[in-house]
């Protein structure tokens, strides 16, 4: 299975996407710090979501409006959006 | 013992708050927000279930804006000294804490002007006398909603109204109304305490932000994001959350929120209400008592300030304590000048404060006391 991150600088905005998308798709997925290799520089926390989901998860974090570093390959760290 | 300081802080608590600080504790009392190994986040998700569930009890819209701080006290710093500056004026009225008093005594040698408007004798405050205070300078009005003293309830709804609409900020002390009567949503600040009406433990305030204006902030400090950048964050909670959160004693105001809710605020006011009318009228029957304060149940919460004729006070107090066990607190309660306000300003006076786990029956044993007294 492969599974994208999607990267915020809150661990209360990353817990609060956790959440919607459990309440509104029940998609599970799981909080983690962002690994160092995605080039954000700063300590940061992901969501782990199924590639699969993607999409719903990122149309939700855009009608959310909450401040994002984007959308990243959990295994090759490549930005995706 | 029988426990008329609700107050100063509601006890017991709840059970499930006593096993919501231990379980925390023992199973996952993790630092939330510093790591990403399962038991830290686990802990981070009931932080985070602690201000959804805050955030949903007062109408905040995003529950990044519900900040936990360790008591009300900090959350009124953090509004009045991130909004004001030098020339500014604020409002505020006479049936304040300490907690805003003070911070406005101090930034008043600093260039900012306050005034502050009385009360009436029962401790109301006319909102249009607030409204003739309005100034070209005025930024902020601060208004305490219920009175520590003696449980005036202040119309908030309608003082809001006067601030937003001559373009004021408008901030309310919600430490004893917050789980015990209904907030008005038009705050653009609020300041709650965890541990009285929310029946979380002590060490727990909230600071709820309301709208889009930029507080400054009074603490700097790690926040576990933004690392590499020396300035302090500027998105919330974060900004508002240096340093390691309260958090077994947040896991046990989550579990009191729950309480809240499972209760219900009326139901609560409801039992608050009866004891305090109870009460009231029983002290009505005997010799020599005062009674401070609206004594109108529809317009105070279960808050009760009295003296008893050739009695101190503390010394009232300290023989309930002595003889029968009674727990109350006697003197000016942080807020001398709501006690001028009502006319206890000379010696202060005695007060219960009735929760949701008193009883009539404990109330007919206090009346008892005080009469025999």
């Amino acid at each position: 299975m492969k599974f994208v991150l999607i990267v915020f600088s809150s661990l209360t905005t990353a817990n609060k996407i956790k959440s919607e998308l459990e309440k509104r798709y029940s998609i599970k997925s799981k909080v983690i710090q962002t690994p160092k290799n995605i080039p954000v520089k700063s300590c940061s926390y992901c969501v782990k979501v199924l590639e699969s989901d993607m999409s719903k998860a990122w149309n939700m974090v855009k009608s959310l409006d909450v401040y994002t570093k984007g959308v990243f390959g959990e295994k090759d760290f490549k930005k995706i959006i | 013992m029988i426990y008329f300081d609700n107050s100063a802080t509601t006890w017991p608590k709840p059970d499930r708050v006593y096993r919501g600080i231990y379980e925390f504790m023992k199973k996952y009392g993790a630092n939330p927000g510093r790591s990403g190994y399962d038991m830290a986040q686990k802990s981070s998700r009931v932080i985070y279930e602690c201000r959804e569930l805050i955030a949903d009890m007062f109408g905040i819209s995003d529950c990044s804006s519900v900040i936990f701080t360790k008591n009300t006290t900090e959350a009124l710093n953090i509004i009045i000294k991130g909004i004001l500056k030098p020339g500014d004026h604020v409002i505020t009225t006479s049936m304040e804490h300490n907690s805003v008093l003070r911070p406005l005594d101090k930034l008043s040698h600093n260039g900012v002007k306050f005034d502050i408007v009385n009360g009436d004798v029962n401790g109301y405050v006319n909102p249009d006398d607030i409204k003739n205070k309005i100034n070209p300078y005025t930024k902020l009005i601060i208004v305490n909603h219920v009175s520590n003293v003696c449980g005036t309830v202040q119309d908030i709804q309608q003082i809001g109204d006067i601030a937003h609409k001559n373009g004021v900020l408008f901030a309310v002390d919600c430490a004893q109304s917050g789980g015990v009567v209904d907030i008005s949503r038009n705050a653009d600040f609020f300041a709650l305490a965890g541990h009285k009406g929310l029946y979380g433990p002590m060490g727990t305030g909230i600071l709820c932000i309301n709208c889009k204006y930029k507080l400054g902030c009074l603490t700097e400090g790690g926040t576990g994001s933004y690392s590499t950048h020396l300035e302090q964050p500027d998105e919330l909670p974060d900004k508002y959350e240096s340093g390691t959160l309260n958090a077994p004693g947040i896991a046990g105001l989550c579990e009191g929120i729950k309480y809240v809710r499972i209760h219900g605020i009326d139901q609560i006011r409801h039992h608050e209400a009866m004891l305090t009318k109870y009460f009231m009228e029983g002290l009505g029957n005997i010799k020599g008592i005062t009674i401070y304060g609206p004594r109108d149940i529809k317009r105070q919460t279960g808050v009760v300030a009295f003296n008893k004729s050739g009695y101190d006070c503390v010394t009232l107090s300290q023989m309930l304590n002595d003889k029968f066990k009674i727990a109350s607190r006697a003197g000016y309660h942080c807020a001398y000048t709501a006690h001028r306000t009502i006319g206890s300003g000379d010696g202060g006076a005695v007060r219960f404060s009735f929760g949701n786990f008193n009883t009539k029956d404990e109330v007919a044993k206090a009346l008892m006391a005080v009469n025999l007294l």
